[in-house]
């Protein structure tokens, strides 16, 4: 008896940590900027990829600089999506102004409310941020399946080639054209 | 009789608020309900993407995979629009950001072919019709007109003078971009990165149209110094030449430049029937690229010069029955009326 009564505590407990999870509205994860020895302002921008359920829409979604507590403007393109409909990655871009590195976090949620979007209208180099422990993301995809790795490819190279065919063809119609002009031209002189 | 000139000031204001506000109406609703499009996407190289392969001090562009029809048809405008745009940039901007990346070939192909069929399509009409910069200077054009000022007419010589310098501003450019693109020497990306559109005055004056102040300054090195000095001198040059010269930009504008490769030979057509023409030099007059080689045309032809912008004016302007005809592979459009 006692024992069950443990273990239905372990399951209310384990329950209240799931719901508490999904109810809580606030994640935040740090991210990390290399060392660069470019002095002037610059884009970070780097991909992300979120749990289910976690981010509805791309507003629920910013970056904190974690010295002054400000939240920064950003810009959040939408990569992939879950079935659920909530963002499964992202690419995220927001401006580091000069010689001010500091500690950044994302920070999402439902709870989360991105006021100010960033507006590229400035031409700056980009850097690269990362995540912890979160590989890059990639055009193709490993799947390890014990000894042997199955390489996916996402993007068959068909898809691009196919576009030959018209390039030609425009190409070609073109030059037709522009031939049987020069002719008309040389006979009206 | 002037509905040419109505019919494009309409679709010039139409493209105008789509181009630059088309970010708010299209994309940011995009942005919240996931990219979903069948078209093929542009894929930066891996390497670009790559944090893993990240060295100190290296400066990366973060990979986009862009559905083709939302990144790069011919010459759209630029990225600084406000929320990058409905369209994401132009001719000039997509081939030196691919040269720095060594993007492979055949993820350019999709937009490639699909620049190369509007173009083939429509020729430089895009300059004439679409470009919000050009409708900007149409705009200055007006002001200059109601303020009783006298456009200035140029020489030719000075149209190929303008012509040469753009071949110049253009394979400098994509050399630059080029030139950064290899490891050895991408520690110079930092400076040099879109070279032509650190000066292009569409970064300056695309943001102001979503009231965003645009990066008017950057002092932080001599290389910026000398960038924001040449994109002012750029911007005031611009401004001058469509308020004194009427489209003399267009002469000098890189991407009206890649458009012109296509003028001659492309699907629109502006024929002249030589035996109709009395020499009356309206449509020499009315060209706002100051072209003359319509009217000094003494037999007849099919008029695609590289400066063409296909405005029509001279269609509109001409006073004979069907003396300026404009064709679309061969079936008629429009054509000059008696007046």
């Amino acid at each position: 008896m006692r024992k069950r009564l443990t273990q239905g505590k372990l399951v209310t407990f384990l329950l209240f940590l799931m719901i508490a999870g999904s109810v809580s509205g606030k994640e935040e994860k740090p991210l990390f900027l290399p060392q660069v020895s470019y002095q002037g302002d610059f884009y970070a921008a780097g991909e992300v990829v979120l749990p289910p359920g976690a981010v509805p829409t791309v507003n629920n979604l910013t970056v904190l600089e974690k010295k002054s507590g400000r939240y920064l403007p950003c810009k959040v393109r939408v990569l992939e999506i879950w079935p659920d409909g909530s963002v499964q990655r992202v690419e995220v871009i927001f401006t580091v102004a000069a010689g001010q590195a500091g500690h950044y976090v994302l920070v999402y949620g439902q709870d989360v409310n991105q006021k100010s979007f960033l507006r590229e209208t400035a031409v700056l180099p980009t850097v690269s941020f990362s995540l912890a422990g979160l590989p890059p993301p990639a055009e193709n995809m490993d799947l390890p399946v014990g000894q042997i790795n199955v390489r996916v490819e996402r993007s068959p190279d068909i898809r691009y080639y196919w576009h030959l065919t018209p390039l030609a063809a425009i190409v070609f119609l073109l030059f037709l054209r522009r031939r049987r002009w020069n002719r008309m031209d040389k006979k009206q002189e | 009789m002037k509905r040419i000139s109505a019919a494009r000031r309409s679709v010039q204001v139409i493209s105008l608020i789509l181009l630059i506000y088309g970010g708010y109406l299209f994309k940011g609703k995009q942005e919240e309900t996931g990219n979903s499009s069948l078209l093929p996407r542009l894929k930066a190289p891996a390497g670009a993407m790559s944090t893993t392969k990240f060295q100190p001090g290296q400066i990366l562009w973060p990979s986009g995979d862009t559905p083709v029809l939302e990144s790069y048809p011919p010459s759209l405008v630029c990225r600084f629009n406000p929320k990058g745009g409905m369209f994401k940039a132009c001719i000039v901007h997509f081939l030196s950001e691919n040269l720095t990346w060594q993007t492979s070939f055949k993820y350019l192909l999709p937009h490639l072919s699909l620049f190369f069929l509007l173009c083939f399509l429509l020729g430089r009409m895009w300059c004439g019709w679409v470009c919000p910069i050009g409708t900007v200077g149409d705009f200055l054009t007006w002001l200059r007109r109601k303020m009783n000022v006298p456009a200035r007419r140029f020489p030719s010589g000075f149209r190929i003078t303008l012509r040469g310098f753009s071949y110049g501003l253009l394979s400098l450019s994509l050399s630059i971009s080029a030139f950064i693109g290899f490891p050895r020497y991408a520690r110079f990306q930092c400076y040099w990165f879109l070279p032509y559109c650190q000066v292009c005055p569409a970064r300056l004056l695309c943001p102001l149209f979503g009231l965003i102040k645009p990066n008017w300054k950057d002092f932080s090195t001599g290389i910026t110094i000398v960038f924001t000095l040449l994109a002012w001198v750029v911007l005031g040059l611009f401004l001058a030449a469509f308020y004194w010269g009427r489209r003399v930009w267009c002469h000098l504008c890189p991407v009206g430049l890649v458009n012109s490769w296509f003028n001659r030979g492309a699907g629109m057509e502006l024929h002249k029937k030589a035996i109709k023409c009395t020499k009356c030099g309206y449509c020499a007059e009315a060209c706002p690229m100051g072209l003359t080689e319509m009217y000094q045309a003494s037999s007849d032809t099919v008029f695609n010069q590289p400066g063409c912008i296909m405005c029509w004016r001279c269609v509109e302007n001409c006073p004979r029955d069907n003396c300026l005809t404009v064709k679309f592979f061969g079936r008629k459009i429009v054509a000059s009326k008696w007046r």
